[in-house]
């Protein structure tokens, strides 16, 4: 600063300081309108689902008022509680890591080719969005099993000699989670990529970098944040989402997407099924805590 | 090795389509070491194009180009010792100035005690020192593309390629800016290629300018040259203003395109045909001694424009629409005759 | 359907402020006008109405042989929605005074919960007149504390199906572990208690399902299951369908209404029946829900149900045995009940007593459960 105002042909001025200088009260006032729409729409209900958490279940009724710490107890003793939360996280952190990378992938493309291919990626990633979950397992029910689509198609084009089934299997249930998540992770990526101007990927080769050099160098910590934001929006999905892993993975695959289902609906143990929500809803906040987190300190060049 | 010619850059026949569209027509061009050439040309005229195929980023599909003698033109930009300054700066966002300017370095190589050393006088020479740890985020406009041209001067590059640098800011900057880079290429001395469609900025800067049209070079020659001496209609349509008088001569009388004949005298005769006449304006004279010069013309005074250093002399003549500039008000009135003259040295013919 | 549904919660909320509001204080005087089944074709006409029945082919044949002739004799709006489980998860999330459902349906399972939670509305059998022809064992095989609730409609039984290419008679359910059908069977995971009443029917040594009400006689039962050679356990019926279509399975332990759509969707593929040892069946019972503001509609409704014509209709187009005495039987249903000792003889519920004595222990059932699945699972 001091020597922007000393040298006389450096005049114009930047609006830094002028930035820095808001009253911190205002950003308040304007969300306030939202933050009360999130409080009494998500808060209210999390609350009370952090109190039935705590309530009893003792005969044939959905739960009974009282207080205990049993439900939370039997979560971490009952092996088949604990184990899904465990094959949970991983079968959602695979599955983000694969729609991040895959998204990233056909972000960039539509980043950088031209505009009708730009429209043909952005339509396919809409796709999943307007279809119902339950509309796409059916679809994939016609993709996986042994006398499905992917299957024949294998099998005409000469690429096998013996039909097989994916159906039922982790794989299937990890691929259908991908697709679930992989338009948050697009369009999220897309957003990001959007922001940048693609002639630094010119002005990067144009002083000597190769195209790896110019990805580690140049894309890569421009798009950190993005990454990181499509990794955790992934992951949120992808832990919610219990229909599809379900519906296509094998009879063992208990994630806790399920168990709060089947309890809350099959067992109408409510209670039970509140304390499995409320730690999936912690571990989801972690989740994006961390990501927030990790978000601030790499991105101080946004001033 | 081929023996040292003195040319930075050659450019030899080179050419570039997009589907049926021709954007690069059979360019040729050299850049002798020192040399500051700038493309000029109305947009879509292929010029931005040519840079891009010098600089890497679009292929060519025959011809060839040489820096320093080398052919270079199948060389990714990365390979190409050229560098680029980008309308938009292209800077990149997440480094500072200093990491931003020393990145080509990086990229050769070069150890870092020099880099720091060359990084901190490249900035000294655009006078951004102090500026080192700033994010492009918090620079003006001027600032950034100041950068700009320390990341690409920092390298040393066999030919230094602008891309429009200025276009973006406004007036004053434009012209300061332009005096720094005409300072920096007296001191420094590099070749560049600068690619513009402002006239001026071309007559100030260059050591020479090539005109640009539907992707071919229609004159290349120092800017006085150009000027005075244009190569074609277009290139003197396209440098300076003009007024055209289309004029047809039949039987030695001569009339505008309606046929209706025109009080016109030249100095030299035209034969008969169609003929284009163009004048500057500023070097028409209007009233007074116009009687006397080589050519003539008696007009009807249409109407007065106010520009602020001259008054424009709007005038007609059968269908012929011309303009004079001069900087006092002159004793007639609208709908009066008047003559005009100029002299033969102001005046261009085309058939 | 959606647009149905919204205009019937339109309805629901503005008429009850004005008109239900009013009938539910003024009561009686309301009740006993409206009562009189001569005038109500016009005292119900354009009143709507949910009745929640079973998801699947079971709603459809519902909304065809019942709410459809319904509404077409009282001129009113009645609807069917399907639901399993989650009716009476439904049922007590929404406001006590505006039920998503007017009558719902439940079996023994979803009775004991509803009953327990007091979702129900005693049944006024004056209103129901029809009552008296059904069969006295939907009564006789409840607890007393259910019987004043709801009406019985009809039931389900657990069916064995196999693939009629195989030439294989599905006459017992020991067809099920059978070597030539290893690897190619598929039974209900989710539901799993009509899957362990499968070698309860089996097993002989105790009276009726005894032996799944408690984990120590019930352990010799998933035992058995551990044994099965299952393909690909299902979840619910579309599951359990596409199974069977995809070829994995060529078995299963099918329920009346799904087998019911199999039988008559491929007819050539596929053979069910009951097996000579019987069968573990359920109930249908429809309930008032409390705080129905369409409670002389649903008394209405629910005599219709029982109606000779309703039952023979829905009789006609499926597997279920019905609750009337005097109903047409028709050609798909050999062997059906022709008596009130018949129902004891063929049909073994899970019966409401022994759900109270599965849920005190449910956590451990499904436990083990979940044991038998990753056992059978390859």
């Amino acid at each position: 600063m001091t020597l922007a105002q000393t040298d006389s042909s450096i005049s114009e001025a930047t609006d830094v300081p002028v930035r820095a200088s808001r009253k911190p009260v205002v950003p308040w006032f304007l969300i306030a309108p939202a933050l009360v729409i999130v409080l009494v729409f998500f808060g209210l209900p999390t609350l009370q689902m952090a109190r039935m958490s705590f309530n009893l279940h003792v005969d044939q009724r959905l739960y009974v008022p009282g207080f205990t710490f049993e439900h939370y107890r039997t979560l971490f003793t009952n092996p088949l509680f604990s184990k899904a939360i465990w094959t949970t996280v991983q079968l959602a952190l695979v599955a983000s890591f694969f729609s991040v990378a895959i998204g990233y992938t056909f972000a960039i493309l539509a980043w950088l080719k031209p505009a009708r291919w730009r429209l043909l990626f952005v339509g396919l990633a809409l796709c999943p969005l307007l279809i119902s979950e339950i509309a796409i397992i059916f679809g994939w029910w016609m993709f996986f099993p042994k006398n499905g689509l992917l299957s024949q198609a294998l099998l005409s084009a000469g690429l096998i000699t013996d039909k097989f089934s994916l159906m039922y299997t982790e794989f299937a249930a990890f691929v259908g989670l991908v697709y679930v998540t992989l338009p948050y992770a697009f369009f999220i990526l897309l957003s990001v990529l959007d922001g940048i101007d693609e002639q630094i990927l010119e002005s990067s080769a144009d002083l000597g970098a190769p195209p790896l050099v110019t990805f580690r160098e140049v894309l890569f910590p421009l798009t950190r944040t993005g990454l990181l934001v499509a990794f955790s929006q992934s992951f949120i999905w992808a832990m919610g989402t219990y229909a599809t892993p379900s519906a296509l993975g094998p009879d063992t695959l208990w994630t806790m997407g399920f168990l709060i289902q089947e309890q809350m609906l099959g067992k109408h143990n409510w209670p039970l099924a509140s304390a499995f929500s409320m730690l999936l809803v912690i571990g989801v906040a972690a989740a994006m805590l961390l990501t927030r987190s990790l978000m601030s300190k790499r991105s101080a060049f946004h001033v | 090795m081929a023996m040292d010619s003195g040319l930075a850059l050659e450019v030899d026949r080179v050419r570039r389509c997009y589907g049926a569209v021709v954007a690069v027509d059979n360019v040729s061009l050299t850049v002798r070491r020192g040399e500051f050439v700038t493309l000029l040309g109305p947009s879509g005229s292929g010029k931005t194009t040519t840079l891009r195929l010098i600089g890497g980023f679009e292929e060519i599909q025959s011809g060839s180009i040489r820096i320093n003698g080398e052919r270079i033109d199948q060389q990714p930009p990365y390979n190409r010792d050229t560098a680029t300054i980008f309308q938009s700066g292209a800077l990149f966002p997440h480094k500072t100035v200093a990491e931003n300017v020393a990145y080509g370095l990086r990229m050769r190589k070069v150890p870092k005690h020099e880099i720091d050393e060359r990084v901190a006088k490249v900035l000294e020479t655009v006078r951004l020192r102090g500026f080192e740890d700033r994010y492009p985020g918090q620079l003006s406009g001027g600032q950034k593309q100041r950068v700009a041209l320390a990341r690409s001067l920092v390298v040393r590059p066999a030919v230094l390629l602008f891309d429009e640098p200025l276009s973006a800011l406004d007036l004053s900057l434009r012209l300061q800016l332009r005096a720094e880079i005409k300072r920096l290429h007296d001191e420094l001395g590099f070749s560049a290629i600068y690619v513009t469609h402002d006239q001026s900025e071309a007559m100030a800067m260059s050591s020479r300018v090539a005109v640009m049209n539907r992707g071919r070079i229609e004159q290349i020659d120092k800017p006085e040259r150009v000027f005075h001496d244009p190569a074609n209609e277009f290139v003197y349509n396209f440098i300076g203003e003009s007024c055209c008088m289309p004029l047809r001569v039949t039987s030695g009388i001569t009339a505008d395109k309606q046929g209706r004949a025109v009080d016109i005298r030249l100095g030299k005769g035209l034969a008969d045909g169609d003929w284009r006449v163009y004048v500057r304006p500023n070097r028409v004279k209007i009233g007074g001694s116009a009687a006397n010069s080589p050519n003539t013309l008696k007009a009807e005074l249409h109407f007065v424009e106010f520009l602020g250093d001259v008054f424009r002399y709007h005038l007609r003549a059968g269908a012929l629409e011309i303009f004079a500039d001069h900087p006092g008000r002159i004793a007639k009135g609208l709908g009066d005759e008047v003559e005009i003259g100029w002299g033969s040295e102001d005046m261009k013919v085309f058939q | 359907m959606t647009q149905k549904r919204t205009n019937s919660g339109m309805s629901r909320r503005t008429v009850l402020k004005a008109v239900a509001a009013g009938a539910a204080f003024l009561g009686a005087p309301a009740i006993i006008g409206r009562a009189l089944v001569t005038s109500a074709k016009a005292a119900f006409e354009g009143e709507s109405l949910i009745a929640v029945s079973w998801s699947g082919n079971y709603e459809q044949v519902f909304r065809e042989t019942v709410i459809d002739p319904f509404n077409a004799h009282y001129n009113t709006k009645a609807e069917t929605v399907g639901g399993w489980d989650q009716i009476v998860s439904q049922i007590k999330a929404a406001p006590a005074d505006n039920p998503p459902f007017d009558v719902s349906v439940g079996e023994e399972y979803i009775s004991s919960a509803g009953l327990a939670e007091g979702l129900y509305q005693k049944t006024d059998a004056t209103k129901i007149p029809n009552l008296k022809a059904v069969y006295p064992w939907f009564y006789e095989t409840r607890p007393d504390r259910a019987k004043d609730y709801g009406i019985p409609f009809g039931g389900g039984t657990c069916m064995l199906l196999a693939r009629k290419a195989l030439g294989i008679d599905p006459t017992s359910w020991a067809l099920l572990w059978d070597q030539r059908l290893a690897g190619k069977v598929t039974a209900d995971s989710a539901a799993w208690w009509w899957t362990l009443s499968v070698p309860a029917v089996m097993d002989k040594t105790s009276p009726g399902l005894d032996e799944m009400y408690a984990m120590t006689t019930a352990e010799s039962l998933f035992a058995k299951l551990d044994q099965l050679k299952i393909a690909k356990w299902f979840k619910d019926g579309a599951e359990q369908a596409n199974i069977l279509n995809q070829g994995d399975a060529d078995a299963a332990m099918s329920y009346s209404s799904d087998a019911y759509t199999f039988l008559t969707q491929s007819p050539d593929e596929y053979v069910v029946k009951v097996p000579a040892e019987g069968t573990s069946a359920w109930t249908d019972w429809y309930f008032k829900v409390r705080g129905t503001r369409h409670a002389d509609l649903a008394d209405l409704f629910m005599n219709y149900m029982l109606e000779k014509e309703t039952q023979d209709r829905f009789l006609s187009k499926s597997l279920i045995f019905m609750a009337r005495k005097d109903v047409t039987v028709p050609p798909q249903w050999n062997n059906y009940p022709a008596a009130n000792e018949d129902f004891h003889r063929m049909f073994q519920l899970i019966t409401m007593d022994g759900w109270d004595k599965i849920n005190a222990d449910y956590q451990a059932y499904d436990d083990r459960m979940k044991q038998t699945i990753a056992r059978t699972t390859g």
